[in-house]
């Protein structure tokens, strides 16, 4: 049946008060229903357009998907194989030639509008490779398990970015000097359809709004961004969980405060002050803002799963990042940790772009092994080979990526 | 088929009857993210999948305390409107199926992950 159809039926069910005659009783929250909100179980696809299929969709509706690990093989992520993290409902078709960018705030001397024509005419133009990763990238390891979308390592990407640097837009409206932090607003809706919730609207400190590589970006890859991927105009903050990076950008407030819109307060996108013991009950206001996110890095080549002779090397590679620092060291191990070997890394192309590792590695005897890649950052922290600090809502968990081989 | 029923209560009379039909099946809910079938699980699909689809429940692993929780936290933030008498059952549902394991600090790597000469 076509998806059409189903839909129509399903939207016909509901309004046909269906519902009090399934379950018996009148329905209490039938009022609070939006109208095109449809309680439908689950949609039959999980293939995305414009994406890998190999991409694995963790929730349809809305849609969130990540990338295996040796989908993220190549060195400038291609458009089709970022991830996809939606907190509300993606607009269907923006019209980027009337789409206006609006600057505004407590802390700007002066509100401004800009079409991205605008903004393309205006401001010099920059490309950057920024790794984004969600903030939650990592989940599905946590015991006690966190709530949330279970993302295993496939929420990170480092595609090349291209639009105006946000610190040129902001000048333009000239920023006040009590101006602490920025926060957007984007064109998604709320999951509920109230039209007067804002799904996401979050930011960064302004002193990291203000650095080079902190983009307005319309284009990835030199195309057009993807419609689910921010199309067509978002932030782009490399190194910072990718949801203060807002997408389907229409406006940006400067604050005289840390900005307190939707998933900015409460416990989202927040870890303890202090560790707590895994488990634990953590009040709100002992809960702090992620900035920066860890060291971190990928085995993408070879997939998890193969076979290897014995009597060949086995050539590894992968990437790593390490949020607004350098990666200055890539160890590899066959042993569970046991012992360490180097492997080469390249320098970043720029600020907050990930960096590149490979190595040939050989094997003493037949048998199962596990790879594990560990990156140390410039200031010598490296990844733990555990779930680091616990935290309640499953986030920053950096530990150590492993692929698993048999050598025959 | 039902399209072509002109009649808008012989219309009614049908869906009634296939929602029941398809929430009793669980055929309504495709084959990407299958919620526990369970006689409770009517409410669950009637609350719970309006906003998002049911992979936010199979994904996760709460004590009832932690979905009473997160029921509260989706109230008071995000619009879902009181369960009423339903919330008992919508409870005992997820308690049932979406109860945490326990596990070891870290679990081995996932199946699909593994070689297949594995021995
Ligand atoms: C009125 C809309 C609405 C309804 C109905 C609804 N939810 Fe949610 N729920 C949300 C929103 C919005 C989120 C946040 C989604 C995101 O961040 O991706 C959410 C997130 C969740 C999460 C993840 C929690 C987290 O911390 O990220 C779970 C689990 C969940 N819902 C379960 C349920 C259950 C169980 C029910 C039925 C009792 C339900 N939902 C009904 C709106 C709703």
């Amino acid at each position: 049946m076509p998806a059409k159809n189903h839909l129509s039926r399903r939207r016909f069910l509901l309004q046909s008060g269906a519902f009090s005659a399934l379950l018996g009783t009148e329905i209490v929250f039938h009022k609070y229903l939006p109208p095109g909100l449809l309680p439908v179980a689950l949609a039959e696809t999980n293939t995305i357009a414009g994406k890998d299929p190999g991409l694995v969709v963790l929730n349809d509706r809305p849609l969130n998907a990540e990338t295996p690990a040796h989908l993220l093989d190549d060195k400038v992520t291609p458009a089709s194989r970022l991830f996809v993290r939606n907190n509300g409902i993606p607009p269907e078709a923006p019209d980027s030639d009337n789409w206006t960018l609006t600057i505004s705030g407590e802390s700007v001397e002066q509100e401004k509008s800009w079409t991205i024509q605008q903004l393309k005419d205006n401001f010099k133009h920059y490309s950057y490779q920024l790794t984004i990763e969600c903030g939650g990238n990592g989940r599905a390891e946590f015991n006690p398990p966190a709530k949330g979308n279970q993302w295993t390592t496939g929420a990170v990407g480092c595609p090349k970015w291209t639009g105006v640097r946000l610190k040129d837009v902001l000048q333009a409206s000239g920023i006040k000097p009590d101006a602490v932090y920025i926060g957007y607003y984007g064109a998604d809706k709320h999951l509920s359809g109230d039209p007067g919730k804002f799904p996401i609207s979050r930011g960064v400190p302004i002193h990291k709004a203000l650095e080079d590589e902190a983009l307005i970006a319309w284009a990835m890859n030199d195309e057009p961004l993807p419609l689910l991927n921010g199309f067509p105009l978002r932030l782009v903050f490399g190194g910072w969980p990718a949801s203060t990076s807002g997408k389907w950008l229409q406006k940006i407030a400067v604050r005289n405060q840390i900005h307190d819109g939707a998933k900015m307060t409460g416990t989202a996108y927040r870890v303890p002050c202090n560790p707590v013991a895994p488990g634990s009950t953590v009040d709100e206001t002992q809960m702090c803002i992620i900035e920066a996110m860890p060291v971190k890095s990928l085995i993408t080549f070879p997939k998890s799963g193969v076979s290897q002779a014995l009597t060949e090397p086995m050539l590894v590679r992968g990437h790593a990042w390490a949020g607004d620092k350098k990666v200055t060291r890539m160890q590899l191990s066959i042993d569970f940790g046991q012992t360490w070997l180097n492997a080469p890394l390249s320098s970043p192309v720029n600020k907050n772009a990930w960096q590149h590792w490979q190595h040939k590695l050989r094997f003493p005897k037949p048998g199962y092994y596990e790879i594990w890649a560990k990156a140390t950052d410039d200031t010598g922290v490296s990844q733990p080979m555990v779930l680091p600090g616990w935290n309640p809502k499953g986030y920053l968990n950096n530990a150590t990526h492993r692929i698993a081989v048999q050598v025959i | 088929m039902i399209f072509l029923l002109k009649n808008r209560r012989m219309r009614r009379v049908w869906a009634a009857l296939l929602l029941l039909l398809f929430c009793a099946s669980g055929w309504s809910q495709g084959t990407t993210f299958k919620l526990a079938e369970d006689p409770d699980l009517p409410y669950v699909i009637a609350h719970c999948t309006a906003c998002h689809s049911g992979s936010l429940i199979t994904q996760n692993r709460m004590t009832r305390d932690g979905w009473l929780k997160t029921i509260r936290w989706m109230q008071k933030e995000q619009g879902l409107w009181p369960l009423g008498e339903h919330e008992e059952r919508v409870l005992n549902y997820l308690e049932r199926h979406y109860f945490p394991q326990t596990s070891g600090r870290r679990k081995a790597i996932a199946p699909h992950l593994m070689p297949k000469q594995n021995p």
